[in-house]
């Protein structure tokens, strides 16, 4: 079972995976600029986070746009934090089976990390 | 079969690096300290949706001073990448090139960094 599991992972972490370099170095400059507005958002989302009630935090947090800004950070931020540790990873890591475990801990943490947000927010949501 | 004994670039212990050298290494090393800030970023929505008395331990353990220098840390090593992102963004239009120039430039950047951080710390 957990190598049937170990298999698919890997099959999907495959598909995943950006395909060329030349379209890895366009989708890292791609996110890079999307991420330019979204900074501003980031920043509020943490006065917000440090300063406000959590009544006050929820309801601008759950609003529209901010949701939005929300879903679109996650998979911006992630596309972007992947590529470019990708990137590292390559640089300066030589032996090639490392590197590959590395590369693709890295893509499994990332959408851990992404899923993980969204119910998050499903669960936040719901939350009366 | 590809050489797994290739050397590793940049050689950091044998050439003295410029300042834009310098900036360039300090913008990945920012990168791997914003993806550890991205962990807080899921700590405090994981702390929302588990409810109120959740949030505000973690608010509170985040308000203590240790904790703030470290979030100041975070909004410096993100006002870096940000900034010499964008520095990065023009190289690839082909601008700021000029050999000459390269020093004052990388200047203005450490001076852009520095305000981008303080405004950003002062607003959060």
């Amino acid at each position: 079972m957990a190598a049937k599991i170990s298999r698919f992972m890997s099959r999907l972490g495959d598909k995943l995976a950006p395909v060329s370099f030349k379209n890895q170095w366009l989708l890292q400059r791609v996110t890079a600029l999307l991420l330019v507005p979204l900074v501003i958002w980031l920043g509020v989302f943490f006065h917000y986070g440090l300063t406000a009630s959590y009544p006050e935090f929820r309801e601008w947090l759950l609003g529209p746009l901010s949701l939005a800004c929300l879903f679109i950070f996650l998979g911006v931020v992630a596309s972007h934090s992947y590529l470019g540790l990708k990137v590292i990873i390559e640089d300066y890591i030589a032996d090639q089976q490392l590197q590959e475990k590395l590369i693709f801990a890295s893509l499994w943490s990332f959408g851990l990390l992404v899923a993980s947000a969204v119910l998050g927010v499903i669960i936040l949501f719901f939350r009366v | 079969m590809l050489n797994s004994h290739r050397p590793l670039a940049p050689h950091l212990t044998v050439y003295k690096l410029p300042l834009t050298a310098v900036l360039s290494i300090s913008h990945r090393i920012t990168g791997i300290l914003l993806i550890a800030g991205l962990f807080v970023f899921l700590a405090l929505l994981v702390a929302l949706a588990s409810g109120e008395a959740v949030f505000l331990t973690v608010q509170s353990f985040l308000n203590q001073w240790p904790i703030q220098i470290m979030l100041a840390g975070f909004a410096f090593a993100l006002s870096f990448h940000l900034v010499h992102g964008l520095r990065h963004l023009l190289w690839d239009l082909g601008f700021g090139f000029e050999g000459a120039r390269l020093h004052t430039y990388a200047l203005w950047e450490v001076w852009l960094v520095f305000v981008v951080s303080v405004v950003a710390i002062v607003l959060i």
